[in-house]
């Protein structure tokens, strides 16, 4: 991965740390202690392709992710995935 | 008097917020003309995040201009039966759609199909557009440029019809 990936990619954390955190009324530093990076990553690429094989909508990804619906297209803008819409 | 209402899931906002790519965004053209009710789970606001939601749906939510408002828990058959496949979000639309009797704008099939086994009659997003034409003062033009531009996100076949009626009675 290059460098502007592994800087895209860290950000994405980031973003879905303190989204994750929000959402479920937790400090940032115990959401990090529960997901890692790596893991995040693994199971939003999962999630996404279930999503897009047409498994659940867009909002149920984001209820399986742990993130608010709406903010989950910030995430997903972030690290180039498409959202299907119908 | 207010502006009419509609209930948006947030895959509608979200479209409205991002298009066009490179100006402002179509959600600066509805907002005067209707107001747009959204369940209140569905955004926080995030620090980190500078991409469109956060730069543009989350201050019109700040500011009030698109309302959030918290979705009822009934009918609790909505969860009950839908919750596997429908995130909060969706279901929180139909639960407020249900408990005021507003429009709702859903595009998801399941969604939409869920919705219409409830009573309701969702209309999706390109229908949204002819109705803010045709009803709510959106300038023809400016319709047809927001479904041109976002046309590829919808099934290919709905794009003639919605012109068709976007241009209907134009002399």
């Amino acid at each position: 991965m290059d460098m502007q990936a592994r800087e895209t990619t860290r950000e994405a954390y980031l973003l879905f740390i303190e989204l994750y955190a929000g959402m479920n009324k937790i400090t940032e530093q115990q959401a990090q202690a529960e997901i890692s990076q790596s893991d995040f990553l693994t199971k939003l690429h999962n999630l996404h392709e279930r999503h897009i094989a047409g498994e659940f909508t867009a909002s149920k990804f984001a209820d399986l992710l742990g993130v608010p619906a709406l903010n989950l297209y910030d995430l997903l803008e972030l690290m180039d995935l498409p959202v299907r819409y119908y | 008097m207010s502006n009419p209402i509609y209930i948006l899931d947030t895959s509608q906002l979200s479209i409205l917020c991002r298009f066009p790519l490179k100006a402002a965004p179509f959600i600066q053209e509805i907002t005067p003309l209707v107001t747009i009710l959204i369940p209140e789970s569905v955004i926080i606001e995030a620090r980190r995040a500078t991409s469109t939601i956060a730069q543009v749906a989350s201050p019109l939510v700040k500011q009030g201009i698109i309302e959030s408002r918290a979705a009822p828990t009934i009918p609790t058959t909505v969860d009950e039966y839908y919750g596997d496949e429908l995130g909060e979000g969706e279901r929180g639309v139909i639960r407020l759609a249900i408990a005021t009797g507003l429009p709702c704008v859903l595009d998801d099939k399941d969604a939409f199909f869920v919705a219409c086994r409830f009573g309701l009659r969702p209309i999706g997003f390109q229908d949204f557009v002819v109705r803010l034409v045709k009803e709510h003062g959106m300038k023809r033009e400016t319709g047809i440029k927001i479904v041109t531009a976002t046309a590829r996100l919808f099934p290919a076949m709905f794009l003639a019809h919605t012109l068709h009626m976007l241009n209907e009675g134009k002399v």
